[in-house]
């Protein structure tokens, strides 16, 4: 396309008419529809008439629509190929996101990596998808977005997960977070309110959820019954839009409904739509892997090509803002950029609402914006012509906007408070003597937060100073809110009216006044508004609620921190107001300040003076700590350790992961970084305090053993049931060689492997007695590991166990090859009898025809096979079991070292000793009534459940069990696949 | 106050008591059928007999001390976790909705929920085993979606009152509910 300035000059011409033609129409059209609806005659026009003068009019809005389109795009304009910064090692390019400042983030078919690329190409930065930490869990993105953080995320199709990259961590370089199992996720994307969607391809589900700030899933919702949904992108309004695999394009709005499909809409037929997005001005594009195209689809008019050829297997789109479009395609490995003109509509935005409003002189002549509102105008002119027998155009058109409106604040106000006042007043004021109320006015909720009461004699002038500089330092607007007279005997008419005077000093509307007569628990209380109309009685309920417990109590979930906070919930917003205006509370009452308040004091810590020594003490200690960690980690991660027969020791002894595992607590613990919120508050206590628990435990443990010489005792006693072990096993291969529970088996068969095996045991019992005379030496050092914790103790004694019972586990071994192998012959020979085979290429069974003597050797093979199935079988059901048996202990001893290590300690015993410390929420008692006067209400805390505080506070653990479905490990033990007690490297870890 | 007697979806007589404390508040009260003596006694009775018998058997006496933990922590956990005397629900019409179940040893749960996520209150029907009963539940408020609805609170779960007695509740409740309309469309009127 050549961008001469002739040519351009001419579009804009083109674009003018356009603009004209549509705008001439809709005055045409304004100016005939109120005659043509008149109610007194017709003239000679017909109803018919009308009809057709409307499909003509919207035949015209549709052809210049095109117009405007094919005008406004072109087609093929290649800028750059962009190659795949992996290489062409690891397959083509798939995966394309594109953020808004202008950052390109890419994903190739089987690459471990994100590249993130400038917007010319320049490889950025490259996030290797690896979990840190165990070095060989990598996983294969398939497609990648950036979440409304700014955190990448990607969808896992082997693993079926969703893993989100945590830039923020205590890693410097930043990790990557499992978020959510999905049975196989392809295409990934955010919608505009934030929301993570995922396609998955095998269930033909797109599930939508939104991520909180611990990385947890909330919201979880699914639309199901798609055909192998692939590539899912937001579109404007809220909703979605989806690819599936060789079928169509759905649309779908923000409550999950379908809104259209793209080939019905449009009449398009795809081959196979890939990638989707949707540009700034609403559009959505859509890429066609079977044609090689990428065609727009726009809001109004028909699909526009945008590029035709120079595709070979287009795969991933993304849309920049700037006007660019990327395709990742796999076919050539590279992305391929094309110029995508951001449409006029989204340019002339702001212009269009200012002329909307002005419309009847619209300078649509002389301005120097040609294509004005066109899309508005278009959807104007829709909007006359679809209801030509309706009301003219100003009603018809008025009538849509406001109804809008109204049902907008309709909602709004739903979510305010009725016209009830609501006073929330500190209990512990309510000896106070008279004087006024300060505090927050929440004018939505229409309620009002007393903090404290400030007494007579004051200064008007010191008081605002006082609150001003309050308001400074707690970020909390407080003010004056009302008078609070407590008169002991009678009623004192002059205070009375004093404090009735008070409301005009301190303008607040409106004004409360509540006062207390004797020692009655009714206080009458009023409002006064100045500026009031209305004379109606405001209904107001007293709020009576524990200052100290308030400010110290935090609501659970965690609240957003999100600045849009207040219109969660209401009681979240009285909480943040009391716990934020704590400097309030800090004034001593023996302080002698310009102005006395009354409000809850603390009697102070007791023994601060301890907690003093102990904080400055801290500091140092957590140094030491911090320099103590760093060397041990570096020689953990020198490279002597690393080498191949070492590291896998490492990864197969439980103890090494639960150093590493302790190592990180201590890491966090002695960081010096402030804990930000309260969740990681809580964690770090929730960790000391388990590492505390633990170690004690330990240390009790190790002075139990170290005592009355029991280590010795042990040392003796483990031979011997080491060698009693071995002479059962010799007595149960014996009884397996003969006739085992009246079976016959192969004899030979059997004698050999019974003498196999208790080959096996005799190398065995050697090793044992070659080892006795260090045993107690090696039990006496590894007890005292123990120092280091239970966890570490019993760690210990699984590898323990898992050395002692290797010949069990060699034994199972062979059982299982054996038996597996024989399995494995039987169903291909069995496959074989019925004239088909195992296709490896196809990955199913094919028909195919063998010859006489493959038959007959394949007969006679099987019938072998088949005769010494059941000795192989019987020994590896006996293995099986005694393999079963140690695991079963190993995973109970595993199990209660998770139940230690996740244990959220310190969090049970603030529930059970500071219950008020946790709150699930608030509840509320009715106080006694007296008529006439409020409502008095009594806010208590409602505490956490200890369910849910072992929920929210649970601390990760390494759980390092495959986490088979017990049908799974019935198959994989009728198989004769090996089970494993420890993470097998192949999986990928829950 | 008033005290007025219905019947619950398996015949048992509750009473529910409707306590109006300001115009827009109020407090309902469903109070289940009492813990029965006869069924008490019944069950203690079987238990003790069972280990006795086993204790003829086996000649052993730590059946029948073990019989008596068994009743003991039984009923303990029984009138703590699982036996409820009372059911509330306090409508405070600004504030929210709050509904507190008490269990025979004392305990109280209470759940509050806000104004702002309270959707409607309604009478809802389901099948409870083989007859289908109707019960009282509260509709929250999807934050994402106006129309929509997150999650449905079933009240009165474990007294199951009969429809009479449920719409005796929800009238009351759509009372006060229906105040707080009125009030913010006057709100809004001017």
């Amino acid at each position: 396309m050549d961008h001469t300035l002739e040519t351009s000059q001419q579009k804009e011409k083109l674009l003018k008419t356009i603009y004209t033609l549509q705008l001439k129409s809709i005055t045409t059209l304004q100016t005939a529809s109120p005659l043509l609806n008149s109610q007194r005659g017709m003239g000679m026009v017909t109803q018919h008439q009308v009809n057709q003068l409307a499909d003509k009019a919207k035949s015209l809005c549709g052809d210049l629509d095109n117009i405007k389109n094919l005008l406004h795009y072109c087609q093929d304009d290649l800028v750059q190929r962009i190659p795949n910064p992996t290489g062409s090692r690891y397959g083509g390019v798939c995966g394309i996101h594109c953020s808004l400042d202008g950052s390109i983030y890419v994903t190739a078919e089987s690459a471990p990596w994100v590249h993130v690329l400038s917007s010319t190409g320049q490889t950025l930065r490259s996030l290797p998808c690896q979990q840190t930490g165990k070095e060989s869990c990598t996983f294969l993105p398939e497609d990648v977005t950036v979440t409304r953080t700014g955190m990448v995320a990607v969808a896992d199709m082997m693993n079926g997960a969703i893993w989100v990259f945590n830039p923020h961590t205590s890693l410097s370089k930043g990790e990557w977070l499992k978020i959510r199992k999905v049975g196989s996720p392809r295409g990934i994307g955010v919608d505009s309110m934030g929301k993570i969607l995922v396609a998955d391809y095998a269930q033909g589900e797109v599930h939508r959820f939104a991520l909180d700030h611990a990385f947890r899933t909330l919201n979880i919702h699914s639309v199901p019954d798609l055909q192998g949904p692939r590539y899912v992108s937001p579109a404007p309004n809220g909703g979605f839009v989806v690819s599936e695999e060789c079928g169509d394009v759905s649309v779908f709005t923000s409550s999950r409904k379908l809104l259209c499909s793209l080939s019905s809409k449009y009449g398009h037929q795809f081959g196979n739509p890939a990638g989707v997005c949707v540009d700034v001005d609403g559009s959505i594009l859509v890429a066609d892997e079977q044609r090689r195209t990428v065609h727009l689809f726009p809001e109004h008019g028909s699909p526009v090509c945008l590029v035709s050829t120079g595709l070979r297997r287009p795969a991933g789109l993304a849309c920049s803002s700037f006007g660019h479009l990327f395709v990742a395609d796999a076919g050539e490995n590279c992305v391929k950029v094309f110029n995508c003109p951001v449409s006029s509509r989204a340019r002339w935005q702001g212009e269009s609402l200012a002329i909307g409003d002005g419309e009847q002189q619209a300078p649509m002549g002389e301005g120097e914006c040609p294509a004005l509102p066109q899309a508005r105008v278009t959807a104007r002119l829709r909007l006359l012509i679809s209801q030509p027998s309706r009301q003219p155009h100003r009603p018809a058109l008025g009538a849509g906007r406001v109804s809008g409106e109204q049902r907008c604040r309709v909602y709004r106000s739903i979510r305010i408070a009725a016209m009830v006042l609501k006073v929330f007043f500190p209990s512990c004021c309510s000896s106070a003597e008279s004087g006024i109320l300060i505090g927050r006015w929440i004018s939505e909720q229409n309620s009002a937060v007393i903090l404290a009461v400030v007494h007579f004699p004051f200064i008007p002038v010191q008081v605002k100073q006082y609150l001003s500089e309050v308001e400074r330092v707690t970020k909390v607007s407080v003010s004056v809110l009302g008078s609070w007279s407590n008169s002991k005997q009678e009623k004192e008419k002059s205070l009375s009216e004093f404090l009735e005077d008070l409301g005009t000093i301190f303008s607040h509307e409106p004004w409360i006044q509540i006062s207390k007569e004797g020692d009655s628990k009714f206080w009458s209380c009023s409002t006064l508004q100045k500026h009031s109309k209305n004379s109606k009685e405001e209904e107001i309920i007293l709020v009576y609620y524990d200052q100290r417990k308030v400010m110290l109590s935090h609501l659970h979930p965690p609240l957003a921190t999100d600045p849009k906070a207040d219109d969660a919930s209401k009681l979240s917003a009285i909480f943040d107001t009391v716990a934020k205006s704590k400097i309030l509370f800090m004034t001593d009452r023996y302080d002698d300040g310009p102005i006395k308040l009354t409000h809850w004091q603390s009697d102070g810590v007791e023994a601060s003076i301890i907690v003093e020594l102990m904080k400055q003490a801290s500091v140092p200690a957590c140094m030491l700590l911090t320099f103590l960690l760093s060397v041990i980690s570096g020689i953990c991660r020198s490279r002597v350790l690393k080498f191949w027969p070492l590291s896998f020791l490492w990864s197969k002894l439980s103890i090494c992961e639960q150093l590493g595992h302790r190592l990180q607590h201590l890491q966090v613990i002695s960081s010096n970084k402030k804990a930000q919120n309260q969740t990681q508050l809580m964690r770090k206590a929730n960790i000391f305090v388990s590492l505390l628990i633990d170690v004690a435990l330990g240390i009790l443990l190790m002075s139990w053993l170290y005592r009355k010489n029991r280590i010795g005792h042990l040392a003796d006693t483990l031979i011997p049931v080491a060698d009693h072990v071995a002479e059962e096993l010799q007595d149960l291969l014996q009884w397996l060689m003969g006739a085992p529970a009246g079976l016959k088996m192969n004899r030979a068969l059997d004698q050999v492997l019974g003498r196999f095996f208790l080959y096996h045991i005799h190398l065995w019992i050697s090793y044992i007695h070659l080892m006795s005379p260090f045993i107690e030496m090696i039990l006496w050092y590894v007890g005292l590991s123990a120092c280091l914790g239970l966890t570490v103790a019993l760690c210990i004694l699984s590898d323990i166990i898992a050395l002692l019972t290797f010949h069990i586990y060699c034994f199972y071994v062979y059982g299982a090859r054996l038996y597996c192998l024989k399995i494995y012959g039987l169903s291909s020979l069995w496959r074989l009898f019925r004239g088909k085979k195992w296709n490896v290429l196809r990955q199913r069974v094919d028909s195919c025809s063998y010859d006489l003597d493959q038959l007959f050797i394949g007969t006679l093979l099987f019938t072998i096979l088949l005769f010494l199935l059941p000795t192989t079988a019987l020994y590896y059901l006996v293995f099986t079991l005694l393999r079963l048996l140690v695991v079963i202990v190993q995973g109970l001893i595993h199990l209660l070292v998770d139940l230690i290590d996740s244990l959220p300690l310190y969090s049970i015993i603030l529930r059970l000793c500071r219950s008020y410390r946790l709150a699930a929420g608030v509840k509320f008692r009715v106080l006694e009534q007296q008529d006439g006067k409020p409502l008095r209400l009594l806010m208590q805390i409602n505490p956490l459940s200890y369910g849910n505080v072992v929920q929210t506070y649970r601390l990760p653990t390494y759980s390092c069990y495959p986490r088979d479905s017990w049908t799974s490990l019935c198959k994989k033990l009728f198989l004769g696949e090996l089970i494993y007690p420890w993470k097998h490297k192949g999986e990928k870890q829950d | 106050m008033e005290e007025r007697q219905y019947r619950s979806a398996s015949g048992a007589p509750i009473a529910l008591r409707c306590r109006q404390h300001s115009a827009s508040c109020r407090e309902l009260a469903v109070r289940c059928p009492r813990l029965q003596l006869r069924s008490l006694s019944a069950v203690t009775s079987a238990v003790w007999l069972a280990a006795y018998g086993l204790f003829v058997l086996s000649e052993n006496s730590m059946m029948l001390s073990s019989a008596i933990f068994i009743t003991l922590i039984g009923l303990i956990i029984y009138l703590h976790f699982v036996k409820i005397d009372q059911e509330s629900l306090l409508v405070i019409g600004s504030l929210g909705i709050q509904v507190t179940s008490s269990y025979a040893s004392g305990k109280e749960s209470t759940t509050f929920i806000e104004m702002g996520q309270v959707k409607d209150v309604v009478i809802n029907e389901a099948i409870h085993m083989q007859k289908v009963i109707y019960y009282l539940c509260i509709l929250l408020q999807d934050p994402g979606d106006p129309q929509g609805v997150s999650e449905v609170v079933p009240l009165f779960q474990s007294s199951k009152p009969r429809l009479d007695c449920l719409i005796e509740v929800y009238k009351s409740c759509q009372e006060i509910l229906e105040q707080r309309k009125t009030a913010l469309q006057s709100s809004r009127g001017k």
